[in-house]
């Protein structure tokens, strides 16, 4: 038999025939190498084999006894560090509303989207690139760089996107994507006082007005979820959570009355745009409280959008922030002063030349004209500066500066705003003190005032002489827990017959102003009436303002006019201040059709009822607006 | 007759297949119950597939042992040519995951035909060397079969899949050793492998990218744990954390923190281990070292009783492929080793790998059956 014929074939299902070899035969090649030699080597071959793979599984088994046993503690402490997680829980920031309750501040429900580019899966890049910039509203090339930028652990790629679209960007549930709660800052109603309300930042901290005041309070207490997490920080099933649930922010309710803050925002507005002016400020207190009913100012900004605008606009409120020289209006004050001191009495006559010369300076009325003889009535009402210096001088500076202080200028009101300023008097006995301020400081000179420092002082005239501490907050909300404030009384300046007397001279005064809104008339000064059908305090004031080299602007002035009204049993103190009107050199032709309409407004609105005796002619009731 | 031949099956290989595929079960149960994959699917679909893919490779191996391992030896060309085709097919028409192109789509599954090729390799060097029985150490046919094993291990090496090309080469070095390799050949084999390990590190042909950055993770890791990049060292510290978590007892099944918050990623297949090892601590890691070392043993007796050099062969060859796998599986995961994604033999979920390595215990069966000169026909 041939050594071909000696194989065994079998037949297979599926194969056919295969031959299975011979059996190994000894075969004497040219070397003579025999098989028999050839197993034994073998052998040995395999004991070694097994040998060196005893050797490495060893190896791996010291090195699981020293993970697992020998290191145990170490690494599984370690480990815990990993995965047990205090994960913050936000509170909401609280709401700011009206005193209506309308929301003028509020968190909502907001998601960002985050990257994570390690996770994110290269070749799905371009894909996922383009899907995103139409949710986002990003150019393709800006996610392209995100999501590649393995460089950092993560990206964030967009904040506060609207439920809708976060749930869109959910459902392409691609990995590397994350979407982090956010709440996000709205103001519904933009730019209405926005000023007082303030703004925060994109860290959720306020930064000016009862935002930046209340921050902490509104800001609430962070909870805390403890426990195991996985690495996408959302627990682990099989482990209990301990939870520290959040406190939410108070909710607060401001004083102000939406209908007045609307009121005095649209007067701002259109006298500012009317005179070109550079901005302004209205206040309107209530007098008997010193709740703050309405703060306007110019420039407004929307605290929605508050990086578009600069700093000294979003960051700062004007009717608590600003210094100015209050000008005449101060001489209410210089009056009162007087007055309670005993200085003069309200027919105690000085004479008005219209110049005077004191400590080697010459000063003088608006219009260098004198008045002749004039009493405190009409020192008002002819605003004369020569008049009020020299009642000033007849007051002396300490019982001047005592009375000053005991209206609250020199020191912050106390508001719970962000950014009030104190103003600056050189009081008697103080370091800066000199005799010419002193005289100045009668007619509103040399002395730096906020505006709400003067309408509180002037709401303290109008409230019979007590001085009430502004405020700002009707009501702090915890939960259903309410705590209403109450108006606080902050010191009697004058008594309340004082009061009254230069309440009386207020009116005589406001009806001098009426001209500027009804037209010129001829007879006594009460023959007009400012706000027909009730008897209305005011004072005007031109500002003279300080030029940073020193010296007064020749060119531009603030206008203002502060009053109150009805004068007796008064609701409002307003304060109208119009900054560098361009076409009114004494500005008081600006503030005070500006006036005339708040208050006029605000009489209606609180529905006091015009005495038909206070109409002048050609006031007639039907055709009360001009 | 039929007695005489269960009484050669070896029993106590079957019972090391039996123990590691329950701990496989359990294991993967719970590794892939609450973990996703970095797409963010849940792992917990792929788990029936995993129990299908077991019962597949059991009849596999039944085949595989009644199939006479011998016929293996007519089929060694085509199965080899075979081998080659597939992985001609998948370097043009294969799929891209993980980076690498490794995979044939099949209907709604995907096949990888690395795995497969390592077993026709397997079976392609053992007829080579059984053909030139007597010849086997002379210096011609040493490089014939180094020619064999090297077409295969370039093209995995084109996908790229260093892990199974280390495999490919780990076969051919226990089976050419087996084979009767002399030892002036064992040593120029590292005189020739030196220079070209070198140049191909120093002209960046060698690695890949992130193949490097895996060996200097492992480095940093080894000397300096601070120095190691937080993105590449992320899977091994976490594999490591799960481990040294686990203690003496573990945690308990689907308790492991690490396993269960999907801190480990690719638990499932390269890091299946670091499930066990949380969640079944010291005594359940080391069980199932030690019958995947038994297994390795009983490997070795067969090779060492098989009846005829290509049965020995074949039997050295799979010893070679389970080795090569435990080793860097485990070293990977015990961070021994450079991160390279190789599964356990057995354990990790994967179906043309679990298919291939049950067929592969099949042969081996086969041959400890056909130890004795008894005609099955």
């Amino acid at each position: 038999m041939s050594r071909s014929e000696q194989q065994r074939r079998i037949r297979t299902p599926l194969l056919g025939k295969l031959r299975i070899p011979n059996p190994p035969q000894p075969r004497v090649s040219a070397r003579g190498t025999s098989a028999p030699k050839q197993v034994r080597l073998e052998r040995w071959r395999i004991h070694g084999l097994l040998l060196f793979g005893m050797f490495l599984l060893g190896m791996v088994l010291v090195r699981v006894v020293e993970l697992q046993v020998v290191r145990h503690a170490e690494l599984s402490q370690k480990a815990e560090h990993l995965i047990e997680l205090q994960l913050p829980i936000a509170p909401t920031r609280g709401a700011i509303t009206d005193r209506m309750g309308n929301v003028l501040a509020m968190d909502v429900d907001r998601k960002s989207l985050w990257v994570v580019p390690g996770e994110v899966q290269a070749e799905r890049v371009p894909a996922l690139a383009l899907s995103l910039s139409a949710l986002v509203q990003r150019s393709p090339q800006e996610l392209e760089a995100a999501l590649t930028a393995r460089d950092r652990y993560w990206v964030r790629v967009a904040r506060w996107l609207e439920p809708e679209v976060a749930n869109q960007i959910a459902a392409l549930a691609e990995p590397g994507l994350r979407l982090e709660y956010d709440p996000h800052r709205v103001y519904p109603q933009g730019s209405f006082a926005a000023q007082l309300i303030g703004t925060v930042n994109h860290n959720g901290d306020g930064i000016s007005g009862i935002e930046g005041f209340f921050n902490s309070a509104l800001k609430g207490v962070p909870g805390v979820r403890e426990g195991e997490f996985d690495s996408l920080q959302r627990p682990i099933a099989i482990a209990p959570m301990r939870e520290v649930p959040p406190r939410d922010g108070v909710q607060l309710q401001t004083t102000i009355d939406p209908r007045i803050q609307y009121l005095v925002e649209h007067e701002l507005h259109s006298a500012v745009e009317r005179h070109r002016a550079d901005g302004g400020s209205i206040i309107v207190l209530d007098v008997q409280t010193g709740a703050v009913r309405g703060m306007a100012s110019w420039p407004p900004f929307d605290p929605n959008n508050y990086t578009a605008y600069p700093p000294e606009v979003y960051g700062r409120n004007p009717a608590i922030s600003d210094l100015y020289e209050p000008g005449s209006t101060f001489k209410m004050f210089t009056v009162a002063a007087g007055l309670q001191s005993r200085a003069f009495s309200a027919d105690t006559l000085v004479h008005d030349t219209g110049v005077i010369a004191r400590h080697g300076f010459t000063l003088k009325n608006w219009n260098a004209a004198g008045n002749g003889m004039l009493d405190s009535a009409g020192i008002m009402y002819y605003s004369s500066n020569v008049g009020a210096l020299l009642l000033n001088e007849l007051t002396g500076p300490e019982a001047f500066y005592q009375s000053i202080a005991d209206f609250g200028f020199g020191r912050p009101t106390g508001i719970e705003l962000a950014g009030e300023e104190q103003g600056i008097v050189n009081a008697w006995g103080g370091p800066n003190y000199n005799d010419l301020t002193f005289l100045t400081n009668a007619y509103g000179q040399g002395i730096s005032v906020t505006p709400l420092q003067l309408v509180v002082a002037a709401a303290a005239i109008a409230n019979d002489g007590i001085l009430m501490r502004p405020y700002i907050i009707e009501q702090r909300c915890e939960g259903a827990v309410c705590v209403a404030t109450e108006p606080v009384e902050a010191g009697r300046p004058i008594e309340p017959g004082v009061a009254w007397t230069i309440r009386r001279m207020m009116v005589h005064s406001a009806n001098h102003y009426a001209p500027v809104v009804w037209g010129p008339r001829t007879g006594s000064y009460a023959d007009q009436w400012l706000v027909p059908g009730y008897q209305i305090g005011a004072k005007t004031g031109t500002s003279s303002i300080p030029l940073p080299g020193g010296g007064y602007d020749p060119q531009y002035t603030i206008g203002s006019v502060l009053g109150f009204g009805p004068a007796e049993e008064a609701q409002f103190a307003v304060l109208v201040k119009i900054d560098r009107p361009k076409d009114d050199i004494w500005g008081v032709a600006t503030a005070i059709p500006v006036f005339y309409r708040i208050m006029d407004e605000l009489m209606r609105y609180e529905r006091i009822a015009p005495d038909p005796n206070l109409f002048s002619p050609g006031q007639a009731q039907s055709q009360a607006r001009p | 007759m039929q007695s005489r031949l269960w009484r050669e099956y070896n029993w106590p290989l079957l019972i090391c297949v039996v123990v590691l595929l329950v701990f496989s079960a359990l294991a993967l149960y719970s590794a892939t119950l609450n973990a996703m994959a970095r797409t963010g699917i849940p792992l917990s679909r792929i788990y029936p597939w995993h129990l299908v893919y077991i019962v597949a490779g059991l009849a596999a191996m039944m085949v595989m042992t009644f199939f006479n391992y011998q016929l293996l030896s007519s089929l060694a060309r085509p199965i080899y040519i075979g081998g080659i085709v597939l992985l001609l097919l998948v370097l043009t028409i294969g799929r891209v995951s993980e980076g690498a192109r490794s995979w044939l789509e099949i209907g709604t599954r995907t096949f990888q035909p690395t795995e497969v090729v390592k077993l026709g390799v397997i079976i392609a060097l053992a007829a080579y060397w059984q053909h030139f029985e007597a010849q086997s150490g002379r210096w011609l046919i040493q490089l014939g079969g180094l020619l064999i094993a090297a077409v295969p291990t370039l093209m995995v090496l084109i996908q790229p899949d260093l892990g199974s090309a280390v495999v490919i080469v780990a076969i051919w070095a226990v089976m050419a050793w087996g084979a009767g390799m002399r030892m002036s050949q064992v040593l120029a084999l590292f005189l020739l492998i030196a220079p070209v390990l070198y140049v191909g590190w120093a002209t960046d042909q060698l690695l890949d990218d992130y193949q490097k950055r895996r060996l200097f993770t492992f480095y940093y890791l080894l000397v300096d744990p601070s120095q190691a990049d937080f993105n590449d060292s992320y899977n091994v510290v976490q594999a490591l954390n799960a481990i040294g978590q686990g203690g003496l007892f573990g945690a308990g099944l689907t308790h492991g923190l690490f396993s269960q918050g999907n801190y480990v990623p690719v638990q499932h297949t390269d890091f299946i281990f670091a499930v066990v090892g949380e969640e079944m601590g010291f005594i359940g890691g080391m069980m199932l070292i030690i019958f995947q070392a038994l297994l390795l043993w009983q490997t070795l007796t067969i090779a060492q009783q098989a009846r005829d050099k290509f049965g020995r062969l074949i039997a050295l060859g799979i010893f070679g492929m389970f080795f090569c796998h435990m080793v860097i599986n485990l070293g990977m995961n015990l961070s021994l080793l450079p991160v390279t994604g190789l599964p356990l033999p057995l354990i990790s979920a994967g179906g043309s790998f679990m298919i291939t390595v049950l067929a592969a215990i099949g042969i081996l069966q086969s041959i400890a059956l056909r130890r004795q000169r008894l005609s099955l026909a």
